[in-house]
């Protein structure tokens, strides 16, 4: 269980987020269309964050399916409150996207509505280890468990 | 109801059947509750270790691995699985038994899952503070 490190956002992911974020900014102030080292470049770097995300998600759904022991509160705790900080980047980053020039390439426009799909699936994680961390749905979990029983 | 392949059966809690009569669900979004309850059966069946969480949702912690929550889109009020449903099943491996414990929209849920994280974000800043530059 060693091996689940939930704080990776703060690491690879958070630095390629900043990196693309930095190029997407550079990109809002373009006037007309991207030149193609930026564009390259803003590709090269979502890529990462992408591939990034994607290692972070499996590492959470690790989390989930640990047993309950692992899941103290403590690292709940730290993974709803990086997701928090992932989702505010995310959404930073959307921000400057829609101002990038008016028709950004198309396989840019692809990567972005990837991205898009995995906040979608961050959201959702996040949801997740709230209700387990929250010991009045627990309760009622418990308590429909203990019906179903009967 | 799906048809449950015979090696597996379904059933479904007092809560969960509360939650169904309450929801009174139009024939689009049962179809979708339907079509959820299949995608968990065949991937419960290919994998009844590790599920896979496109179709079977995620495992909610502390549960044992055995509490799963799956969204569901609610076409009846134009939501997609976003906002739409929650499905909560028991998923009892040894008795190789599906049983529906909670249906509730999410916005039922929503000020609960909020808390959590508001608390969750306030916890961890006080136990990491940032530390000022020089």
């Amino acid at each position: 269980m060693e091996n689940i490190d939930i704080r990776r956002p703060e690491i690879e992911l958070a630095a390629a987020m900043g990196g693309v974020g930095s190029l997407v900014r550079f990109a809002a102030k373009s006037e007309k269309n991207l030149p193609p080292n930026l564009e390259a470049a803003i590709y090269d770097g979502l890529r990462q964050t992408i591939h990034e995300a994607s290692l972070w998600r499996d590492m959470l759904r690790n989390f989930l399916n640990a047993p309950d022991e692992y899941q103290t509160d403590e690292r709940l705790t730290a993974a709803i409150a990086a997701i928090d900080l992932l989702l505010k980047k995310f959404e930073g980053l959307f921000r400057l996207w829609k101002r990038a020039p008016a028709r950004p390439p198309q396989r840019l426009i692809k990567q972005m509505e990837t991205l898009s799909e995995a906040t979608e699936d961050f959201r959702n994680l996040q949801e997740t280890l709230a209700l387990g961390r929250s010991t009045a749905f627990q309760a009622e979990i418990a308590q429909a468990r203990r019906e179903a029983s009967r | 109801m799906p048809d449950p392949p015979s090696d597996i059966t379904i059933s479904y809690g007092p809560t969960y059947n509360r939650n169904l009569k309450r929801l009174n669900l139009r024939e689009a979004t049962q179809q979708k509750l339907d079509k959820a309850w299949n995608e968990i059966l065949t991937a419960v069946r290919e994998n009844p270790d590790i599920p896979d969480p496109y179709f079977a949702g995620d495992p909610i912690p502390r549960n044992n691995r055995e509490v799963y929550k799956l969204r569901v889109a609610d076409p009846d009020h134009s939501r997609g699985a976003q906002k739409g449903l929650r499905l909560i099943y028991w998923w009892r491996r040894t008795e190789r038994e599906l049983v529906g414990l909670y249906l509730y929209p999410k916005s039922e849920k929503e000020d609960v899952t909020q808390r959590e994280i508001d608390s969750a974000r306030s916890a961890f800043v006080s136990a990491n503070p940032v530390t000022k530059r020089p």
